[in-house]
């Protein structure tokens, strides 16, 4: 469209369309954003709960603290 | 593949420029083949052999020549196109070095994506690299072929009767470029010659090509140019410099996949790249970029070998396919076999690894047991005797990553290996895996190979770990996953050393592992592996796809359960659209065949490159060696095409029945696709050099079959053209941008997820697609008067219109499609829910007359003592619907009717209504439902969500009942406060009575009864009842969601007005009914009356105007993949009507109504997204005869025609009054037809 064929007129319906899709683009985003849906989102840890846990011997808070060593046996060479 | 634009008009051969012409298309067509066969050979091995890369590859280099050919036509005007020879030799000339950069490219390619060594190239980028690295030559020959043809073509553009004849020569001269070109360069180019030596050939021939071009041109020194890339091709072929320079880009890619290994040697193979490394002491076997054996590692092979010979009845015979370089041979041979029979599939690769291999192995190659077999394993499989009775067989270096690996581990290869074992004998072979668990991925890897395998050795052993090992075998008892029988076995053995100690099977089969693993493998319903029906294309993507972490895998498994339906809903429904517009739009006779023959072109462009790619996957699956063939196999494939053209089709083209030609071959193409997996199959079971030489006549034959519809489909498209260059340059880019969009889809998805036979039937369907185009462009004097009427076009866009209303209806086809597959609603609960809901800790499952569980503090009371039942509303009551459909509620109940606890498992009901459900359902517990059941006396609604809230109460009531009966022989719920019918509430009523009256109002044309009613339209259903037809409607009902009749009668009354009316009279309910249409449209009057009224200028307005068609083409799509209605919840008439509001709600029914006050019925004209659906009835409107005439010259927002799609039928043109006629400005907008 060639700015000739623009009148004032014209000028006030287009601002207020793109004045509507804004608005309508503000909905959506504040909308689609905070719309409640099970397991969306960041899994959240209950690190308290991790903790006690760990206070109470149930779970480890060091690697590997579970190994025991093993006393080496025969290869079962001639066996 | 590419065709030539030979079809443009061209002369009669005139002297040495046209024979040089003819000469460079020759050469043309042989770098081609070249170019493909290396790139591809390339891609191959920086991509670890993923045949992916095939559909990637020719969906970019089609694609290039296509913009190289449609470049051509844009810029055919400029001089360069019109004097091309100067533009012709440069672009010849560069070519070679395009080449070579294309090459280093490719080989640094991991370094330039940065990927780390053993990672899998994200599909992703694989696509993308390949699509940059065609760019080059792939663009360069789109623009050459044409310029070659414009050379040859006399000024002015005409087309002498002699067309044919050179336009003949010139596909033979393309054709047999390709032939010669994929003949030398897999027997002798690349086998004799190298990569660089190769490309030292091309640069000597194309600089021959350029100088001969000159000269017949009678260009002065034009010897320069050339004479330096004859040069340069000397240098490389003469010299040791391409020998230097192999060896430098061997190491520059080499480091590219396994940067830290020290390159000793490599080599190329027919059957792909082999090289051999070194890491301090150990060496490596890298196969395609990726290590396939370590060695030595003593003590891995001594436990390997124990085990393999200890799960068999001490093996005499043995065969193995690989496993010299493990080192796994050499250990074998300690045990007391008899013979050793080793397959190697490739003596170069052997004489390779050799003098690295440690000196036990070197050793043990001349023990006289030991027999080595140069040859494909398929093949020697295929060739066994029956008696060859072998005891064991081992097939451990293979990784079904590849269709070339996965036929070791197909039905087919099995059966046959089981004919030449004895009774008792034991096959084993492996999968990567993982130690402790198993993904979705490598559980249906490891499954197919296991469900697989039991189809023909009912008895599989399984060892866990990072690889799972399989030992199979017929008979029961002859395998064993006991660590003590295996210990036994391997003790009694009389070896006089025994490396591997006997307590070690304990740790190699952990009971409690074995059992896990089999779990595992048992549950996933994996598929059989055929050779027909490769499953590894589909698993190893998902596997690619997860080891290098690609978003689509989870699309890509969504997909594959879809099936042929994505594919054939666009298809349909563009050819369904285009008949439609057709006939509406009444095209002519001529622009109706060009456009149906033109579409015809992009079909068989698309079918053909399918169809060759199909042919490179099944020639890969059964015969193997791809890698070395492909620039063969392709030649051949352009030979038929050439042939086809040149022969018969051109012959064809001549009678004027052209179209009716075309038609009939793409039927007989149909047909023959139907068939080729049966012929497929046939070909499968012939021998060796029989087998390969089918394959080849199947190229050569498919060539020929999509080679003859060119030239009808040129005859087609190029009558009443003037432009010989522009039509022949747009039916190569038809051509081209098919087969480019078919070698896409085949390699990447068709294939992957259909297989060959799934592949071959849709290519079918897809030929046969054409016919209806073809033959309603036929039939010239079809016409349909009810269609003609109808075909009015408001706006400028028509192409965009039909585009947008093809998309629209492909989504909802493809969501449908999805919808269906969709699992069955949730009736089955884990312990921890049912525990957490119902207070009990045992459970036992019924599953009569529906789903539920009879629950108990201990389990010796179950079932005779049960205290509660838990169960699903969905199983008991699943007629109960809410707003939008069933809600899915899991409740208990204890023997005495009390409620113990109700949780939400899930619902379409729109999620900001019931945000409040868990709470509310937690509310419930501890209600009594022994005498009377819930109901909103008893019970607070949801704010906001009366009819969820019903519904859910309901579907309590009823599943309590249900249960109570059939768990303890109790009636619970039974007595619940009898509601008053909902069609007998003053709400139903009043609707009824509104929607009745609409009818003889409308009927009228009174402007003041139209005013009353729509008074009384707002009055009832938009301030009282709060009650619109909106696009959650739509969307709910385009899901099938469709709200409970008993409970919400006044919903169902107002659809079906919607629904009859729309189909009798077209958009009048946004004339009469709709409450905010009401409320706009006195909004408007006040705003006329205060002097606020204005109009926009036609083009702008009509133009704006097709925004609401815009915004409900993205807003309803979006709604279906998401499954989010909030996407269509902008619409300010869903709560206009229940204020207050706030933030952008406000905002929007602020604007929404003050805009009316300055322009007619502002939303409803420009922005309403209901309003464009409802619009699109006013193309059917059937019995609009009955309605009061329009008159058109009265409508001051440009309605001008019966059946214009923006009449919202408000009938204000009938009174003449109130329309600002006089406003109207003169210019009017006229579009073009």
């Amino acid at each position: 469209m060639k700015s000739k064929f623009l009148h004032r007129h014209d000028w006030e319906l287009l601002l207020l369309v793109i004045a509507m899709l804004v608005n309508l683009g503000g909905f959506l985003t504040q909308e689609l954003g905070t719309a409640p849906r099970e397991g969306a989102g960041w899994r959240r840890v209950d690190t308290e709960a991790v903790q006690r846990l760990i206070e109470a011997g149930d779970l480890s808070d060091h690697e590997a603290l579970w190994y025991q060593p093993v006393a080496p046996s025969g290869t079962g060479k001639g066996r | 593949m590419e065709k030539s634009t030979a079809l443009s008009a061209v002369a009669m051969p005139r002297g040495g420029l046209n024979s040089a012409v003819y000469l460079a298309i020759l050469v043309l067509g042989a770098y081609s083949q070249i170019v493909q066969g290396l790139l591809i050979r390339e891609s191959l091995v920086v991509f670890y052999g993923n045949e992916v890369s095939l559909g990637a590859f020719y969906g970019s280099w089609l694609l290039w020549i296509t913009l190289g050919s449609l470049a051509l036509v844009w810029w055919r005007r400029r001089p360069w196109v019109r004097h091309p020879l100067p533009t012709l030799r440069w672009l010849l000339l560069s070519l070679p070095l395009l080449l070579a950069l294309q090459i280093v490219a490719l080989r640094a390619v991991r370094l330039l994506l940065d990927v780390s060594s053993t990672q899998f190239v994200p599909l992703g980028q694989l696509l993308l690299s390949l699509f940059l690295d065609t760019l080059p030559s792939g663009l360069a020959i789109g623009l050459v072929f044409p310029l070659a043809c414009k050379l040859l073509q006399p000024e002015p553009e005409v087309r002498p009767p002699a067309a044919v004849r050179a336009i003949s020569w010139l596909y033979m001269m393309d054709a047999l470029g390709a032939l010669l070109g994929g003949v030398s360069f897999t027997f002798i180019l690349i086998q004799w010659f190298g990569v660089w030596r190769t490309l030292g050939v091309v640069a000597l021939l194309l600089a021959l090509v350029v100088w001969l071009l000159g000269r017949q041109a009678g260009r002065k020194r034009n010897w320069v140019a050339p004479a330096f890339l004859a040069l340069a091709g000397s240098l490389l072929t003469a010299t040791p410099l391409a020998h230097r320079l192999g060896t430098w880009m061997e190491q520059l890619r080499f480091a590219t996949l396994q940067p830290g290994l020290e390159l000793l040697d490599a080599v190329e193979t027919r059957y792909g790249h082999r090289a051999i490394a070194r890491y301090g002491n150990q060496y490596s076997l890298v196969v395609d970029g990726q290590i396939a054996a370590t060695f030595p590692l003593p003590r891995a092979t001594a436990q390997e070998a124990a085990f393999f010979y200890a799960e068999t009845r001490q093996a005499k015979r043995v065969l193995m396919f690989g496993g010299l370089a493990s080192g796994l041979a050499t250990e074998l041979l300690r045990y007391p076999l008899e013979r050793l029979d080793l397959v190697l599939t490739d003596r170069r690769a052997f004489e390779m690894l050799r003098p690295w291999l440690p000196e036990t192995v070197q050793k043990s190659l001349q023990d006289p047991r030991l027999h080595l077999h140069f040859q494909d394993g398929r093949r020697f499989a295929n060739r066994l005797s029956d008696q060859a009775a072998y005891d064991l067989v081992l097939v451990l270096g293979k990784t079904p990553a590849s269709a070339y690996a996965n036929r070791y581990f197909t039905l087919e290869f099995y059966q046959r290996l089981a004919r030449a074992m004895a009774p008792g004998g034991v096959f084993c072979t492996r999968v990567s895996a993982a130690s402790n668990y198993l993904g979705r991925e490598v559980r249906s890897y490891a499954g197919s190979v296991y469900h697989t395998l039991r189809q023909v050795f009912p008895d599989v052993a399984l060892r866990p770990g990072d690889q799972v090992t399989f030992c199979a075998a017929r008979r029961s008892g002859v395998v064993s996953e006991d660590p003590d029988e295996l210990k036994r076995r391997y003790l009694a053995l009389p070896l006089d050393e025994r490396p591997f100690p006997a307590e070690g099977f304990h740790s190699l089969l952990q009971p409690g592992h074995v059992a896990w693993l089999r779990a595992q493998l048992e549950a996933e319903p994996a598929p059989i592996d055929r050779d027909s029906a490769p499953v590894t294309y589909y698993l190893n993507m998902l596997l690619w796809g997860k080891f290098s972490a690609s978003w689509f895998v989870d699309w890509l498994q969504g997909l594959q359960r879809l099936g042929p339906w994505p594919y054939l809903i666009p298809l349909g429904l563009f050819v369904l659209l285009w008949m439609l517009r057709t006939l509406m739009e009444a095209t002519s006779a001529t622009r109706r065949q060009q456009q149906a023959a033109s579409f015809t072109m992009v079909v068989l462009g698309l079918v053909a490159m399918a169809v060759q790619l199909t042919l490179l996957f099944s020639y890969q699956s059964h015969v193997g060696f791809m890698f070395s063939r492909i620039a063969l196999l392709n030649g051949l494939f352009m030979t038929g095409l050439a042939l086809g053209a040149g022969l018969l089709g051109v012959r064809l083209a001549r009678s004027p029945r052209a179209g009716l030609w075309l038609a009939g071959l793409m039927g007989l193409m149909a047909a023959a696709l139907w068939w080729l997996p049966s012929l497929l199959d046939l070909v499968a079971r012939a021998p060796g050099t029989r087998q390969e030489l089918l394959y080849l006549g199947l190229c050569l034959a498919a060539g020929l079959l999509t080679g003859t519809g060119f030239p009808l489909g040129v005859e087609a498209t190029q009558e009443d053209t003037g432009e010989v260059v522009a039509s022949s340059g747009l039916v190569q880019g038809a051509d081209n941008l098919g087969g480019a969009l078919g070698g896409l889809l085949t390699g990447t998805l068709l294939v992957p997820l259909l297989g060959v036979n799934g592949t071959s039937h849709l290519l079918a369907l897809a030929a046969l697609s054409t016919l209806p185009p073809l033959l309603l462009a036929r039939w010239t004097s079809v016409e349909i008067p009810w269609l003609v009427r109808r075909g009015h076009a408001t706006f400028p866009w028509r192409r965009l219109g039909w585009l947008l209303l093809w998309l629209v209806l492909v989504q909802y086809g493809w969501n449908l499609v999805r919808w269906a597959q969709q699992p069955p609603p949730l009736v089955r609960f884990d312990q921890r829910l049912l525990q957490e809901v119902s207070g009990s800790h045992a459970f036992v499952e019924r599953s009569r007359p529906f789903v539920y569980y009879l629950g108990a503090d201990e389990p010796e009371a179950l079932p005779q003592r049960p205290e509660t039942a838990s169960l699903s509303t969905l199983a008991a009551a699943p007629e109960v619907r809410g707003y939008a459909g069933p809600i899915n509620l899991l409740l208990a109940v204890d023997r005495n009717g009390r409620l113990l606890g109700v949780h939400y498992v899930e619902s379409q009901e729109t999620p900001s209504y019931i945000a409040g459900i868990e709470q509310w359902l937690a509310g419930l517990a501890g209600l009594d439902l022994s005498q009377q059941g819930l109901d909103l006396t008893r019970v607070d609604a949801i704010t906001g969500a009366t009819v969820t809230s019903q519904a859910a109460l309901e579907a309590i009531n009823r599943s309590a009942r249900a249960v109570g009966q059939t768990a303890f022989g109790k009636d619970f719920a039974g007595g619940s406060q009898a509601a008053r019918p909902a069609w007998l509430t003053p709400k139903f009523l009043a609707t009824l009575i509104l929607l009745l009256a609409f009818f003889p109002v409308y009927l009228s044309g009174s402007e003041p009864a139209r005013l009353a009613y729509q008074a009384a339209s707002l009055l009832v259903l938009g301030l009282w009842l709060n009650t619109l037809v909106t696009e959650i409607d739509l969307y709910n009902l385009s899901r099938g969601h469709w709200p409970d009749w008993s409970a919400n009668p006044q919903r169902w009354l107002l659809l079906g007005f919607v629904l009859v009316t729309g189909l009798l009279f077209g958009q009048v309910w946004c004339g009469y009914v709709c409450p905010f249409g009401a409320l706009q449209e006195f909004l408007s009057r006040l705003g006329r009356r205060l002097g606020l009224r204005r109009y926009a200028r036609r083009p702008v307005e009509s133009r704006l105007r097709f925004l609401k068609f815009l915004l409900l083409a993205l807003a309803l799509p979006a709604a279906w993949w998401s499954g989010e209605s909030l996407w269509l919840a902008f619409d300010p008439m869903q709560y206009a009507f229940a204020p207050p509001w706030q933030g952008w709600a406000a905002g929007a029914v602020m604007l929404a109504l003050g805009g009316a006050l300055f322009f007619v019925r502002f939303w409803c004209r420009y922005l309403c997204p209901m309003g464009a659906f409802l619009a699109l009835s006013n193309k059917l409107a059937l019995l609009q005869r009955l309605a009061p005439r329009r008159r058109f010259d009265h409508c001051d927002l440009g309605v001008r025609n019966e059946y214009d799609i923006d009449c919202i039928r408000c009938n204000r043109c009938l009174t003449g009054r109130d329309y600002g006629v006089s406003h109207r400005h003169k210019v009017e907008l006229n579009f073009k037809r």
